[in-house]
């Protein structure tokens, strides 16, 4: 008979990491039905709890307790996948070696840090670093704006880049850094401060042919009001400068007001190379220089950065084939299902469809709302059309980005599947290093068997040199009979196209502002 | 151009990790150098005395 047992490590820490390693090797185990080894938040307790993964001894775990549990097929093998999942915690799977970071940086080879330690130990760790000279990438989320002003000024006086923080993307002398796709190398240079919106369009330049010279992350808070640009402006004069780099792309959310400003006139005035200005949300901006061009989507930034290099050539999937696409969505759409909901990994993605979608059929809700109104009061329950950034805070806390680990995301498909309202499901599919070994077959394994639920549609931003493969993924998906997207803008005006009723004029101005066609 | 920049940039990296080992495997995966280096935190007393200290001097 089944059974579920539990144990609980006191006042014990390990990273998110290596606590998924151990539920991934505990899941192997002889006899386990399914097991979880995590840091006893309430958000993870709150997810076992979800799929019957919490007992009473569960529920009495605490913040800083590792929980370990397991599902077996009977009672002695419950209790030994437990011994070995703590023995497993307690030595480390794979355990590497590791030197004092003192020690480390007295090596003068080195000559860049990656860095994803909690965000409040970012600035004690960074500056040692920096006061060295060494190029910082730095992951870590939550690192307080002043010290991010702080650490960049002393990077700037150091002559070196700050990438970050918050930084997932960034892609150097060909080498992909934290989250990066494998992409040709190109004349293309990208400075962006959204870690999905560099891989988006480093990898749509590549599968239409051309290449990246060097993409670097800047983290999502450098062009606002307090860091001013800094770290961007740092950037685009290091690409100025470069032989290898015709062609440069801006990638962010909105910028702030001045900062925004201060960047325009920067760029109009001190720069000599071609621009493509991907500001997500952004106004129009009034450009009278033929070499500096807006994009309003990661699309049309991947294929205006292509035009500028004088290469013309056909970019994007045409407007008759997008159109019968969203004819045949709602063709499929059953009469009682309603609303679209969106489930993200890549935040700028998530951001990018819900502007779209807006713009198309109006309000959008999410956890990550563009209008205050419209912001999720329970951001695990959706609400009428719905987008979600599953790599916000109330996800992850005391777990993997959902781009590591999918058990999140799965999650919420399933229970959306299972609702009679959702009449379409849109999905991005991270591939590239440091994303999980099997993106689409998390997704297939969530929907199961269940057949006349909603409509599901996907993005896959991947190459074939990825260590995923692009077209091994498409294959899995589309056998399952999953739509695939080669953009997250295609995805998204193809679903808004659907849901637009009657209104053709509004269909095409959606499409010449997000695909340019 | 710091030298160092132009090292990166020309793919020459050699670089060192700190926090969550999958970013030092992918690294290792594309064939750099990577330095694993542990970071402990500072206990809570250690700091405040450390910030005292530097508030004197």
């Amino acid at each position: 008979m089944n059974h579920i047992l539990a144990r609980v490590l006191k006042n014990t820490y390990k990273d998110s990491m290596q606590l998924m390693q151990v539920t991934e090797k505990a899941k192997r185990m002889k006899g386990v039905l399914d097991a979880a080894a995590v840091m006893a938040t309430d958000n993870n307790k709150e997810l076992l709890r979800t799929i019957n993964l919490l007992n009473e001894e569960g529920e009495r775990a605490k913040a800083d307790d590792i929980l370990l549990v397991v599902l077996a097929t009977g009672r002695d093998e419950a209790e030994s996948a437990l011994q070995e999942m703590e023995k497993l915690v307690m030595q480390g799977v794979g355990a590497p070696s590791y030197i004092d970071l003192r020690e480390a940086i007295k090596d003068s080879r080195i000559n860049l840090a990656v860095i994803s330690v909690p965000g409040e130990h970012a600035r004690e760790v960074v500056v040692p670093i920096v006061e060295r000279g060494i190029n910082v990438h730095l992951f870590s989320d939550h690192v307080s704006v002043e010290d991010e002003v702080y650490l960049k000024k002393l990077a700037l006086e150091k002559g070196v880049l700050l990438l970050g923080p918050s930084a997932g993307t960034s892609i150097i002398g060909g080498k992909g850094i934290a989250f990066a796709n494998s992409v040709r190398r190109g004349r293309i240079g990208i400075v962006s401060a959204s870690g999905t919106g560099l891989q988006e369009v480093s990898v749509l330049i590549s599968l239409y042919g051309e290449g990246i010279s060097q993409g670097f992350g800047v983290g999502g808070r450098d062009l606002s009001d307090s860091c001013m640009g800094m770290m961007t402006e740092s950037c685009i004069k290091i690409l100025e400068e470069d032989e290898q780099t015709d062609v440069i792309c801006i990638i962010s959310k909105p910028p702030g007001e001045y900062a925004l400003k201060k960047l325009v006139e920067f760029i109009k005035n001190d720069t000599k190379k071609d621009y493509v200005l991907c500001l997500l949300g952004s106004e129009e901006l009034d450009f009278k220089e033929k070499r500096i061009i807006q994009a309003h989507s990661l699309h049309t930034a991947a294929g205006k950065s292509i035009s500028l290099l004088g290469k013309d050539r056909q970019f994007g999937t045409s407007f008759e084939q997008l159109l019968n696409q969203s004819k045949e969505i709602k063709r499929n759409i059953a009469d009682q299902r309603e609303f679209i909901r969106g489930l993200f990994t890549g935040g700028t993605l998530a951001y990018e469809s819900m502007i779209i979608l807006q713009e198309g059929i109006g309000d959008i809700f999410s956890n990550v709302s563009i209008r205050a109104e419209n912001k999720l009061k329970d951001p695990f329950k959706s609400h009428k059309h719905t987008v979600i950034d599953l790599g916000e805070e109330e996800f992850t806390e005391g777990r993997l980005h959902p781009m590591i680990d999918p058990t999140v995301r799965s999650i919420r498909l399933k229970q959306e599947i299972s609702n009679k309202s959702v009449a379409l499901i849109m999905m991005d599919v991270m591939l590239g290093y440091a994303s999980n070994a099997d993106p689409a077959g998390a997704i297939i394994s969530a929907i199961g068997k269940s057949k006349d639920g909603p409509m599901i549609i996907t993005h896959i931003c991947g190459t074939d040199q990825d260590p995923q493969n692009l077209s091994m993924q498409k294959d899995k998906l589309e056998s399952s009979g999953i739509s695939i997207f080669p953009s997250n803008a295609e995805m998204s005006f193809v679903a808004a196209a659907a849901f637009i009723n009657d209104n053709y004029e509004r269909v095409k101005v959606l499409a010449r502002k997000y695909l340019a066609v | 151009m710091h030298e160092k920049i132009r090292e990166l940039m020309d793919g020459k990296i050699v670089a060192i990790n700190v926090g969550l080992d999958i970013f030092a495997e992918e690294l290792e995966k594309q064939g750099v150098e990577t330095v694993r280096a542990r970071y402990t935190p500072k206990a809570s007393i250690e700091k405040e005395l450390q910030d005292i200290l530097d508030a004197i001097g």
